[in-house]
């Protein structure tokens, strides 16, 4: 018997839709995109774009429709390691994101067509890459027209690496509540003053803002404005784009980038914790490892490395900056860092709760590591010892942790300033909380510290 | 007339006023891009057939992976 599911995000767009089936996931195009998908691949733009490595590849395959009274054709995209959003990102992720839209656009411009719509959830991450992944983005180009996607570029793009890098980088958060990008006039009002002499800025922002004020509810055509865009002024205003997004930097700085360099193990532990983790990510064959606390990802590697798709999670945008410079600057694979606080971290979103998936329902871990976390989650944070144990237990059925006892002093640290009211916080309490749901496969300690790392099993 | 046109394969809202301040910018951004179209052509002149060097043309697009 065969199962078939529509994937919820997917309907917006009359062009087509993703489905499942049978585990496998399929793209719908329908016959009023016929046309447009026929052009992509006659016009040499999908050979141009695959080659590149921008556009996702795929075949197309002779399997039923999931609506056969629309369909054109099924194709299969090529599958992802896991699907991310903006707001998981770190700055130089969204800029790449949107510096890869733009030169998609201007590709596509010099093959007769255009991008319709410039949604940075198109985008998604393999292998440290930015990479396209709706097939039925592209539209014909008729010379004379304005860029149907300006405005959801700016929106998605222009507007939060303009807020992260001139307010503060933890404006990229406001994707999560805009889930069509920020608005240009919240974006305007919270830019400085200073940011109207970029003329970038500018233009695309500020000026944009006032002009969709002034124009909205009107009808263009009745505007009395009937000047039309040569396709060089359009190619002007996309390379303007370009400048204007290669120009935003933004570095971490400070207490961030100095945290890196200090660790609390002699050079003999972390050589040995190493080893352990190394050896036990092998011996337990994961298709996919998460690192919860990962930092810069230095035990992510130890799993990417190992050829295993690896996503690094961290709180701190430093930290995944840091890490996806390395990755770029390596041309490392296997490795996805993603911005994420575990004690409030992604949930669903968009229409009923159905277009933005939750963390816990989006591609699973078979190896979940949490290493140097849980003292700040129960101390830092007083999630009870169980309640991590139980979170953890949904995330995959394998864990290694490592547990830090109140003799460390990152621990003294966390205790400093407040009441030790975490009676329950030693290693016999740990063992308590997660020996319920998992199984003991090992245990070794830290050598010179009195941390203590575990490999558990979930129990059935 | 212009609004058939323009919204020839939107799906999205493209919104009236993002598709005039295009219009806008085209006026100051064309003269730009006419302007450093005309001196790339001087300078790739005096480049080739004064100084006698030759150049091959840069797709930055794919310089800055």
């Amino acid at each position: 018997m065969t199962s078939s599911l529509r994937q919820p995000a997917s309907f917006r767009d009359p062009s087509g839709f993703l489905f499942w089936r049978d585990g496998v996931l399929y793209r719908q195009i329908n016959q009023s995109y016929g046309r447009e998908y026929d052009a992509l691949h006659s016009s040499g733009l999908y050979e141009a774009l695959r080659k590149k490595g921008w556009l996702v590849a795929h075949e197309e395959r002779e399997v039923p429709p999931l609506e056969p009274t629309l369909a054109y054709k099924v194709i299969a995209p090529t599958p992802l390691p896991f699907i991310s959003y903006p707001y998981e990102w770190c700055f130089s992720q969204l800029q790449s994101a949107a510096l890869l839209t733009l030169k998609i656009q201007k590709l596509a411009l010099k093959h007769g067509l255009s991008l319709k719509d410039a949604s940075a959830y198109n985008i998604q991450f393999v292998d440290g890459r930015p990479l396209l992944i709706d097939t039925l983005s592209f539209g014909f180009y008729e010379e004379g027209r304005p860029w149907e996607a300006y405005r959801q570029f700016c929106q998605h793009f222009l507007a939060p690496l303009a807020l992260m890098a001139h307010v503060d980088v933890r404006l990229s958060q406001l994707l999560r509540v805009h889930i069509d990008g920020i608005p240009l006039d919240l974006a305007s009002r919270l830019l400085p003053w200073r940011t109207r002499l970029n003329l970038g800025l500018l233009s695309h922002i500020h000026a944009h803002a006032k002009a969709q004020a002034r124009y909205a509810d009107k009808e263009v055509a009745q505007d009395g404005n009937s000047r039309k865009i040569t396709q060089q002024t359009l190619l002007g205003i996309i390379e303007s784009l370009q400048t204007t997004v290669r120009k935003l930097a933004w570095e971490p700085a400070g207490a961030w980038a100095d945290y890196y360099d200090k660790t609390n193990y002699s050079d003999t532990a972390a050589t040995q914790k190493q080893t352990i983790v190394s050896r036990w990510v092998a011996e337990s064959q994961p298709s996919m490892v998460w690192d919860l606390g990962g930092n810069t990802g230095v035990y992510s590697r130890l799993a990417s490395q190992q050829g295993i798709p690896t996503l690094c999670f961290d709180i701190d945008p430093g930290a995944v900056e840091l890490n996806q410079r390395q990755i770029t600057a390596a041309k490392e694979t296997n490795l996805l860092p993603l911005l994420l606080d575990l004690t409030n971290p992604s949930p669903s979103l968009g229409w009923a709760h159905e277009e933005r998936d939750s963390l816990l329902v989006r591609q699973k871990a078979d190896v979940v590591m949490a290493l140097a976390l849980i003292h700040h989650l129960v101390i830092g944070n007083n999630v009870p010892l169980a309640r991590v144990a139980h979170f953890f237990s949904q995330l995959a059925p394998r864990l290694i942790i490592e547990f830090v006892p109140k003799s460390d002093s990152q621990v003294k640290k966390l205790l400093a300033s407040r009441l030790d009211i975490f009676d329950d916080y030693t290693a016999e309490g740990f063992e308590a909380a997660f020996l319920t749901l998992f199984t003991l496969l090992e245990k070794q300690s830290v050598a010179d510290s009195d941390r203590i790392l575990y490999l558990l099993e979930r129990r059935p | 007339m212009l609004k058939s046109s323009l919204l020839l394969l939107a799906y999205l809202d493209p919104g009236s006023g993002s598709l005039l301040i295009q219009i806008l910018l085209g006026v100051s951004i064309g003269a730009a891009v006419a302007v450093r179209a005309y001196w790339q052509r001087i300078s790739y002149f005096w480049q080739t057939r004064v100084l006698g060097r030759e150049i091959t043309p840069l797709d930055e697009d794919d310089d800055d992976e």
